[in-house]
């Protein structure tokens, strides 16, 4: 599949009518046997930019994967009792802050109710690094990552987020003027980092990625 | 027992249903609704005192009595409690108070339980006394062919790291390795004792300095933290399990896989910089797809504040275990173990040969000892404590504990089964907690360039072997520039200077936008293309790395082609292969790492050859250029 043809500018929601049509085709397809989804390689056709320093980069939703973020107990959760078709992704290994729900509807709408039924709750839609289910896999906790202009005073920190209305989670280390920003889960936290980026304010500005890593 | 009411959300939301049902909050009503359930106290709390540390017990609630947590209070003064202690929130079961001196005083002691609700009283009081073990063997010693390679069970004699003439001088004393993994069990009998002073691990899903591992996760590797550490600083000399290569060495544990965020990777690469001098990693993203993975910009820039500021501005060591994709995977499509910041370690069995997992790649810097899987050698060293957690579980045939096995000797809180670049990676952490003791002022460029002169080379009779210009001795794509050395280079490090500063040059973007041609079967040639950047001027006339950056965007299939370069002086780093992918990504500003050039100088023709091994897809060589470190 060739992509460098493929125009991209703005967070893009792309999603012609006949894949989609094709996707929907397929969730049904699979939905019997979607166990196994996350093992097989499935198309994935709905993209999202963002942005890595200065390097645009694409991800690739998953229609049926939901990333629940601190859970308790799985017999507990919100999720199973929302969605009884619900089960838990099997990982290899898993880390704890996070549990990946299989759901036979689509994500973005489970999220969306669960948000409204289960407000404490801490969902998010996860993404891929490549057009396939297979992809390195990537969620959306909250926050964002800015790196501001190094030479800016704390006072200018300060100004420039009160006037954003933005507010500070923590300072990261690893170089001046590097904040995590508050954010919502989920897309909200995508949106954020790419309006940040574009406003030309922020030398960096990216989603506080989960991503999936494992031990050697 | 003691109740105390505190509006957590969840109260507030109990509190609110009941006044919209009448309830006033009990001031008026004549049937007041009990307050919201603390937990029961803890029993059972026990407290022993060890080499360096306390070790803290209690009996656990069962999962559905809704107990989250516990805290610990502790005070040097009887009658703690939580007003006068110390909290350590956020501790498991046992919990060990580490990084105490062993000079009589007397620790006190309680334990609370935490629910939605609040925190329990504390419990009944207890106190130890941390004490100094009396010396005794480590049993386990004579199976860990890393550290003495007696050429027993086809092992080939001295085919290890040559670190046990070190020990007479240098075992790690004052180094901190911080082993950033999926959790590190401060309370182990053969760890505690080298984990650092309480409070400075940590554990990414509560803000807490306990990262042991969840105790009610049977997953098996969840144990992988706990044996890393045990390979790189378990003591010795306690009579308990087997040594670490650094056994006097100090630790830190960060728990980074288990909430692995971009900030939590970030974060672990530099908490506690300026005391943690080697932070090792055996992690990186999944192996064996093919796919290229590259790391966070926040995680680059937490390894260039390692390299820049710590240790006092010589940098902390990063040691990364190289990966376990091969023969699909290359080191070189791991965006982790390719930078330039870290010490890219593969994997090698007891007879020298690289294990069959080990990936190669241009960007390897040396080889340490790991073995291939457990039913051959492997490595002995910590596990979870107990046959319910960890890799050893009761029951596992051929570990420790097994009695019909030839190792009933020892017991399930060891195991002789990690394997993989997890645990050649802490070898070499241990190896260089060596080297930090006997020369503490080694700049990070140093060590590495240390380590490259002083490796072994192993499997000598292998091809890939290739001369580098002295002193580097022999690089090979498979093990780098070959077995870690202790004794060679602790040596080196007495008398060293160090280099001067760090010079870079970057070349121009060349762009050649050349279509690569796709594959011929026999008798074509598949020849590929190629494209020359011509250094001058560079100032740099020893590399030490180069980054290499690559384009074909619209090649879809990345594992069709062969990607390599050739140095002015004729030196070859292969970057890629042919191998393949699920999923492929393209090459968009790929950077691929190479120490193959050690020691060359950078100016002069540098040409990049670009190769389509598989028929069907086909694409463009769009650009590339190269970024050369060096002095």
């Amino acid at each position: 599949m060739t992509i460098s043809n493929i125009p991209v500018g703005k967070m893009l929601t792309v999603l012609l009518s006949a894949t989609l049509t094709f996707a929907l085709s397929l969730n049904v397809a699979c939905a019997a046997d979607s166990k196994k989804t996350m093992n097989k390689s499935t198309p994935l056709t709905q993209a999202y930019v963002w942005y890595d320093g200065d390097r645009e980069q694409r991800v690739w939703l998953n229609p049926q994967v939901v990333a629940e973020f601190n859970p308790g107990a799985e017999g507990e959760s919100a999720m199973k009792s929302a969605y009884a078709g619900a089960r838990v992704v099997p990982t290899k290994h898993k880390q704890a802050a996070v549990r990946l729900w299989q759901l036979d509807s689509t994500a973005e709408t489970a999220i969306r109710s669960l948000r409204a039924s289960h407000p404490q709750g801490n969902y998010s839609v996860v993404l891929h690094d490549a057009p396939v289910s297979t992809g390195r896999m990537r969620a959306l906790p909250g926050n964002v990552i800015v790196y501001l202009d190094p030479q800016w005073n704390q006072a200018g920190v300060s100004n420039w987020l009160s006037a954003r209305k933005l507010e500070i989670v923590k300072k990261l280390e690893i170089g001046p003027n590097i904040y995590v920003i508050k954010t919502g889960p989920g897309l909200e936290a995508l949106e954020t980092a790419n309006a940040l980026y574009r406003s030309g304010e922020v030398k960096a500005a990216f989603p506080d990625w989960w991503q999936e890593v494992v031990p050697r | 027992m003691k109740y105390s009411i505190r509006f957590t959300c969840a109260n507030l939301l109990i509190a609110l249903a009941l006044s919209a049902c009448g309830w006033d909050g009990g001031g008026g009503g004549s049937a007041a609704a009990p307050p919201p359930l603390l937990p029961a106290v803890p029993t059972g709390v026990s407290a022993t005192g060890r080499d360096g540390n306390n070790l803290i017990s209690w009996t656990s609630f069962s999962p559905a009595s809704g107990v989250t947590a516990y805290n610990v209070y502790w005070s040097t003064t009887a009658g703690v409690n939580e007003t006068n202690g110390t909290k350590i929130p956020f501790v498991k079961n046992p919990w060990a108070h580490t990084g105490l001196p062993n000079d009589g005083t007397a620790y006190y002691y309680v334990v609370t339980a935490v629910n939605i609700n609040g925190e329990s009283v504390v419990s009944a009081q207890v106190s130890a006394t941390p004490a100094a073990a009396a010396a005794a063997v480590d049993p386990l010693y004579a199976d860990q062919w890393h550290l003495d390679n007696t050429g027993i069970l086809g092992g080939i004699a001295g085919e290890d790291i040559n670190v046990d003439t070190v020990w007479a001088t240098y075992k790690g004393t004052g180094i901190r390795i911080a082993v950033v993994d999926n959790g590190l069990e401060i309370g182990h009998e053969d760890l505690a004792s080298n984990i650092a002073a309480t409070g400075l691990s940590y554990n990414y899903l509560n803000g807490g300095s306990d990262p042991t591992e969840d105790p009610l996760d049977i997953t098996p590797g969840n144990g992988h933290g706990t044996a890393v550490a045990g390979i790189a600083a378990s003591r010795d000399f306690n009579g308990l399990g087997g040594r670490g290569v650094a056994p006097l060495a100090n630790m830190v544990g960060y728990n980074f896989l288990q909430n692995g965020t971009v900030s939590n990777e970030a974060d672990a690469a530099t908490r506690g910089s300026p005391n943690v001098h080697v932070n090792t990693n055996s992690w990186g993203p999944t192996d064996g797809n093919g796919t290229l993975d590259a790391s966070s910009t926040a995680w680059r820039s937490a390894i260039t504040t390692g390299l820049t500021n710590g240790r006092g501005g010589l940098g902390t060591i990063y040691t990364w275990a190289a990966g376990n994709g091969a023969p699909v995977d290359n080191s070189n499509y791991d965006g982790y173990a390719n930078n330039r910041g870290v010490i890219a370690v593969a994997a090698v069995h007891h007879d020298g040969i690289k294990s069959s997992y080990s990936e190669q790649g241009a960007n390897l810097w040396v080889s340490a000892p790991a073995g291939e899987f457990c039913n051959t050698r492997t490595i002995t060293t910590t596990d979870r404590t107990g046959g319910t957690v960890g890799f050893n579980l009761t029951g596992s045939l051929g570990d420790y504990g097994d009695p019909a096995s030839a190792y009933a000797n020892g017991n399930r809180n060891y195991t002789r089964c990690m394997n993989g670049t997890s645990a050649a990676t802490p070898v070499v952490a241990g190896v260089v907690a060596l080297m930090l003791e006997a020369n503490p002022l080694l700049g990070w460029r140093d060590l590495r360039l240390i380590l490259a002169q002083s490796a072994r080379m192993n499997d000598a009779g292998d091809a890939g072997w290739i001369p580098a210009p002295a002193p580097y001795g022999f690089f090979n794509h498979k093990y780098g520039f070959g077995v870690v050395d202790a004794q060679a280079a602790v040596t080196l490090t007495t008398g060293w200077v160090n280099v001067g500063p760090e010079l870079t040059h970057t070349s121009v973007l060349s762009s050649p936008t050349v279509a690569i041609p796709d594959y011929a079967p026999p008798p074509a040639v598949n020849i590929g293309v190629n494209n020359t950047i011509v250094v001058a001027a560079s100032g740099i006339a020893s590399i030490e790395f180069i980054e290499i950056t690559f384009s074909a965007l619209d090649h879809a299939r990345s594992g069709d082609l062969e990607i390599t370069l050739t140095s002015p002086a004729g030196t070859v780093s292969r970057l890629a292969e042919l191998h393949t992918c699920s999923p492929c990504t393209p090459y968009n500003g790929w950077v691929f790492g190479s120490a193959r050039h050690l020691g060359e100088a950078a100016n002069g023709n540098w040409t990049l050859t670009v190769r389509d091994l598989a028929a069907a897809e086909t694409g463009t060589f769009q650009s590339w250029r190269l970024k050369f470190y060096g002095r």
